[in-house]
């Protein structure tokens, strides 16, 4: 299993802002989308501040580990 | 010519006397410094040597007295940054001194910094030249510094003020922001540095997927010997190194070799700390702006469908008003036939009663009465059959204005009954 990194994490999170602004996306998904950017974003600022694993175990008891 | 012989220290003697007769003045002389040490009592003692390709062609013992080695060194220090040093080309001002003991020694009475000076720009400038030319200079610089550097491999000389300051700087960051910090103690001056480096060089390399940059720091005095960095073993080692290395060796003059190969070189120690910090910190401010933009494309995404849904449904009312104000208008058109239906009917049967009723009036008992018939009743009901009646009945006769009652007598004779005779008298009831 990979750990995410920074740049991972800042690619997927442009992404999904940029898939939400062209609104190529389906209502349907938009609660998806924005919740796993806002994961993401939680889990940028936490690993900066060191938090990292605490994050990562989060991560997986969600079953939400990336890729 | 043969002198009759005599001891070794007059021998000597004299040659010390021709010395001194022969070359009494200070001699300006271009020398590489081979050997250099000071003893206890700050008398600066040195083996000055001439090469050519590596092989010796003149040697000599040279020294300076403790009171002009304190000026000549400040002196020094204060044009090229060092001290005197092995491998170091001198221009030295000398006298030449002769001991029955201890032999043949230049005695130094000046030195002129500007030919060191001169030399040692020479030959950074030849390092910087080899390591351009085996593509060596900017190969660090090709490494891509990571988005956020957090795990940090710093080589510093543990006691250094310098390393304290990065380190403050670095972990008492108002933001929080984290840092793995592993410290490799290495020599930061002196002939020793180079193989102290390069051993912290390797220990980083063989871990390197533990790091994301080298940092190399020193605490910055205002005189700092900087001169093993201008080295080219260092620069080739951090030129070929797998990850960035960023240097804040605390020089405030030309960069040093080592700065010029390094992926990042800053001043001090703490302008490192403030950069990577600001990595953190533009990384963060890039991920606030991603989460307002998010914010708001979602918003706009749902206030769009939000005005969606409303002109959907306001058509969808308008639709159905209009549909249900179609029906109702027909209903309205029916209703209105079927009152007109409804009064033109009533209007038929009401013709139709009053011409009844009419015709009812004419052939009503009353009518008949007046037109002089009469009407004959039995116990109230009207005689239609002379079998109603018998002997002695009393009847009624009605008339047009009165009433009169009379007792029947029935006349013998024949199976018919017959009125025999119907005038009694007995009451006039007045209508």
């Amino acid at each position: 299993m990979t750990k995410l990194t920074y740049s991972q994490a800042l690619t997927e999170i442009e992404k999904i802002v940029q898939i939400i602004e062209s609104q190529e996306v389906d209502v349907d998904d938009l609660t998806d989308k924005v919740k796993r950017a806002s994961e993401l974003i939680i889990f940028c600022r936490n690993k900066l501040r060191g938090t990292e694993e605490e994050i990562n175990k989060l991560f997986d008891e969600k079953g939400l580990k990336a890729e | 010519m043969v002198n009759k012989p005599i001891v070794l220290s007059e021998f000597l003697g004299i040659v010390r006397e021709v010395i001194k007769q022969n070359m009494p003045n200070l001699y300006w002389i271009i020398a590489e410094i081979s050997e250099a040490k000071e003893n206890q009592k700050g008398h600066f003692y040195l083996t000055l040597v001439e090469k050519k390709d590596d092989k010796v062609l003149a040697q000599i013992k040279g020294n300076i007295w403790s009171y002009e080695y304190r000026k000549l060194l400040t002196k020094f220090k204060k044009a090229t940054g060092e001290g005197f040093k092995v491998g170091m080309k001198v221009l030295l001002l000398v006298g030449v001194d002769y001991h029955e003991v201890y032999g043949m020694s230049l005695l130094i009475k000046d030195v002129d910094p500007s030919y060191t000076l001169g030399e040692m720009a020479l030959k950074k400038m030849e390092i910087i030249e080899r390591l351009r030319q085996e593509g060596l200079i900017d190969l660090n610089k090709r490494l891509d510094l990571p988005i956020v550097p957090q795990r940090i491999a710093i080589i510093s000389s543990p006691n250094a003020a310098g390393y304290e300051d990065f380190l403050k700087q670095l972990t008492q960051n108002q933001q929080g922001y984290f840092f793995y910090i592993e410290l490799f103690p290495s020599l930061m001056q002196g002939d020793e540095t180079e193989t102290t480096l390069i051993n912290r060089l390797n220990e980083i390399e063989g871990r390197t997927e533990e790091f994301d940059i080298v940092v190399i720091i020193r605490g910055g005095g205002s005189t700092v010997d900087l001169s093993c960095f201008d080295n080219y073993n260092i620069a080739k080692r951090v030129a070929q190194f797998p990850l960035p290395v960023i240097t804040g060796i605390g020089h405030e003059k030309d960069e040093t070799v080592l700065d010029i190969v390094a992926h990042t070189s800053l001043k001090t120690p703490t302008a490192v700390a403030d950069f990577l910090l600001s990595g953190s910190r533009s990384f963060e401010e890039e991920i606030i702006k991603l989460q307002q933009r998010l914010k708001t494309a979602t918003t706009n995404l749902i206030n769009q469908n939000n005005q969606w849904l409303q002109s959907i449904s306001a058509k969808f009312i308008y639709l159905s008003k209009n549909y249900s104000t179609n029906r109702l208008n027909r209903i309205y058109l029916i209703q209105v036939r079927l009152q007109k239906s409804l009064v033109h009917l009533i209007h038929l049967h009401q013709t139709r009663l009053t011409n009844l009723g009419q015709a009812i009036r004419l052939l009503s008992p009353e009518n008949i009465l007046q037109r002089g018939y009469s009407i004959t009743y039995l116990n109230g009901k009207i005689i239609k059959d002379i079998s109603q009646i018998k002997n002695g009945s009393m009847i009624e006769t009605r008339l047009k204005d009165a009433s009169f009652q009379s007792m029947v007598k029935i006349k013998k004779g024949g199976g018919n009954k017959k009125i025999d005779q119907i005038n009694l008298f007995s009451s006039i009831n007045g209508d």
